[in-house]
């Protein structure tokens, strides 16, 4: 059997899997997209397969590339059936996202095909865009969410999929002009990083904070030991995700941001060929928050408990100044600029910012976290008629964080006290109840409500 | 003990004593009884290999019986789906399945629930069934096993109302001690445990010679 035959066969394998799918419910919307897309696919693949010249190395090293990812699609797949990651979460992240993401191959018309599985490791959470298909292209882009299968049902912790949002935007060519020019060129206009000759130099920095000089001892002769260019576009596009994390899901972003990075990283201080150090990231986070006015957030709010529970978690989350200068790499200036270039990117593209709650949708939904009542927009007045308000999603996970801080701060009981998880299943059961609150109000019957 | 009405339901609930969330319209409150409606959460009983009910799994001490084991006996004998909203689930004739409620409850010491079938879909042929008490204090989501008593499959979706629960007032508040369960705090359903208390039932005692 030859390399084109084995081809062919792959093919043949791909399209038998693809019927096995068919075993399993889909992650999101109907299966038939997905079937279809994959038979359109499978059948140009083997329609420029089956002529190839089986001496034409190249040409049958593309297509063994193209079988490869339809194999690894499908296998993807068949890993989304239901029940690994929440529902309620996903469909709210789609909404976010797919405004952002909508450009077909062909024409901008097509919205992407969405796929959701669940992987393993507290740093598996992804969003990915299909890249250009170079040799099909056709159909429709594949709109990837993976979630880490542990953290099935922490809802706060998924907050983070703001950060991701960012990476797929980047990949659209559509939007990577605007955010290379307006948002990463005033993060990179000035600083330590603006070449990698400076950055190796603040890396080397006499001044640079005890632990990184310990790192960097660790690392002295290993390839972390001077910055190349294609980490410092990494470390950027990591700044610049960080940005859409805080716009897009506002404080919940900022718990999660800080709950996983240091725990995948309780130092703070490390850093790679992918990431910058977490404390600059976080200093970057600082002056943004500024910028959007978080510190102002609690002084907005008449009720004296609800302003001392959302000034703890702003102190908590965003409250500490950069430590030092050398950890401070991008001023608030540039922040400022970058930050309200995305704003105006995102909200042309009809993606939705991270809105300030008012203190009349907020509170109700702290005090249902407080009574352990799932946080929505249920009406618990006791009306016969009764009116449920429609609540933005992420209003439910900064109520939730909000609970998780006092959880923090109080000493165990376990009679009165949440446990994290199950204070994060409250809210990924305010999100489903919120879902019905939404359809329902949405349907057209006007039936009593 | 007696049943309250509607009046005494939303004073109940406008008190901030009993907690129905959410009810998404008027329709939802009858008069002496709130519909419940289906969570996207089915919990459905498999036949296969290792699948059973043994009390004595769950009574073995860990010297007799693994962690393993205990565990996969539990697990083996239900398959779990989530579904969103506009997804049909198929409960077919003879079929169980555990759900959970859309609402979240929360009882007062004064209270008990007591959760039935709505009479429309009982006469498709759906029981709701068995553990129809709700005791006082409880909170979380109401577990419903559903069972397909016709002899077609019966179509269910998450937020279709299939349940109601009615309210009765206790004579006495139940005391703390007497509240609580294994099943508070629910999410969605879970294995119960049917040997809790009654292990001594569970072997054959040794007789001396």
């Amino acid at each position: 059997m030859n390399a084109k035959q084995f081809l062919l066969q792959e093919c043949e394998n791909v399209r038998a899997t693809l019927h096995d799918v068919l075993r399993h419910d889909y992650a999101a919307g109907s299966s038939k997209e997905f079937y279809n897309e994959f038979r359109e696919r499978l059948g140009f693949l083997e329609l420029l397969l089956k002529p190839a010249d089986p001496s034409d190395v190249s040409a049958l090293g593309t297509f063994a590339s193209e079988v490869s990812l339809l194999s690894t699609i499908v296998h993807h797949m068949e890993r989304s059936h239901s029940g690994e990651f929440p529902w309620p979460f996903t469909e709210y992240l789609q909404t976010l996202a797919t405004p952002l993401c909508k450009e077909g191959l062909v024409d901008n018309e097509g919205e992407p095909i969405i796929r959701v599985y669940a992987e393993g490791g507290l740093d598996s959470y992804q969003i990915n865009l299909e890249n250009d298909l170079s040799v099909l292209n056709v159909g429709r882009r594949i709109f990837t969410i993976v979630f880490p299968r542990t953290l099935r049902h922490h809802v706060l912790l998924h907050a983070i999929f703001g950060h991701e949002i960012g990476h797929a935007a980047w990949t659209i060519p559509k939007h990577r002009a605007d955010l290379q020019n307006k948002v990463l060129g005033p993060l990179r206009s000035s600083g330590p990083l603006t070449s990698t000759s400076q950055a190796t130099a603040w890396l080397r920095d006499t001044n640079a904070p005890q632990p990184i000089v310990d790192l960097r001892n660790q690392y002295a002769d290993s390839e972390y030991s001077a910055i190349k260019r294609n980490q410092l576009d990494s470390w950027f596009e990591e700044f610049m995700c960080d940005l859409f994390g805080l716009v897009t899901f506002g404080g919940s972003f900022l718990a999660a941001h800080q709950t996983l990075l240091l725990a995948l990283d309780p130092s703070g201080h490390r850093w790679g060929p992918y990431h910058p150090p977490y404390i600059c990231r976080k200093a970057m986070l600082w002056h943004a928050c500024n910028h959007l006015k978080w510190r102002d957030l609690a002084a907005s709010f008449s009720d004296q408990f609800l302003r001392g529970d959302v000034e703890n978690f702003v102190n908590n989350y965003c409250g500490a100044a950069p430590p030092g200068p050398w950890e401070d790499v991008i001023t608030a200036a540039q922040v400022a600029t970058a930050v309200d270039a995305l704003q105006t990117i995102l909200a042309e593209a009809g993606t939705s910012c991270f809105p300030m709650p008012s203190e009349s949708a907020f509170a109700p939904l702290v005090q249902m976290v407080n009574r352990q009542v799932p946080p929505c927009g249920s009406d618990l007045s006791g009306s016969a008629d009764p009116v449920n308000r429609n609540v933005d999603f992420r209003h439910i996970l900064l109520a939730g964080w909000l609970g998780a801080e006092k959880l923090a701060a109080v000493s165990d009981d376990a009679k009165q006290n949440l446990s994290f998880l199950q204070l994060n299943k409250l809210c990924e059961m305010g999100l489903l109840q919120q879902r019905a609150i939404d359809l329902h109000n949405a349907s057209k019957d006007g039936e009593d409500s | 003990m007696s049943a309250l009405v509607k009046k005494a339901i939303l004073q109940n609930m406008a008190e901030g004593q009993l907690v129905v969330s959410p009810i998404l319209s008027k329709r939802q409150i009858g008069a002496s009884s709130i519909d419940l409606r289906l969570g996207n959460v089915f919990l459905m009983v498999r036949a296969r290999g290792l699948s059973d009910v043994d009390p004595l799994r769950f009574a073995s001490p860990a010297d007799e019986m693994s962690d393993h084991a205990v565990e996969q006996a539990r697990r083996q004998k239900h398959e779990r789906y989530e579904a969103p909203f506009g997804r049909k689930f198929l409960l077919h004739p003879g079929m169980l399945a555990l759900v959970p409620t859309l609402e979240w409850i929360k009882l007062p010491p004064t209270l008990q629930g007591i959760v039935t079938a709505r009479s429309s879909w009982a006469r498709e042929g759906l029981s709701i069934a068995t553990a129809s008490l709700i005791h006082p204090g409880y909170k979380g989501v109401i577990t419903l096993e559903l069972a397909n008593l016709g002899q077609i499959p019966l179509g269910l979706y998450p937020g279709l109302r299939i349940a109601q629960i009615a309210f009765y007032s206790l004579n006495e508040p139940a005391a703390e001690k007497d509240m609580g369960s294994i099943f508070d705090m629910a999410f969605e359903p879970g294995e119960g445990n049917v040997a809790r208390g009654d292990e001594c039932f569970l072997r054959e005692k040794k007789t001396s010679t």
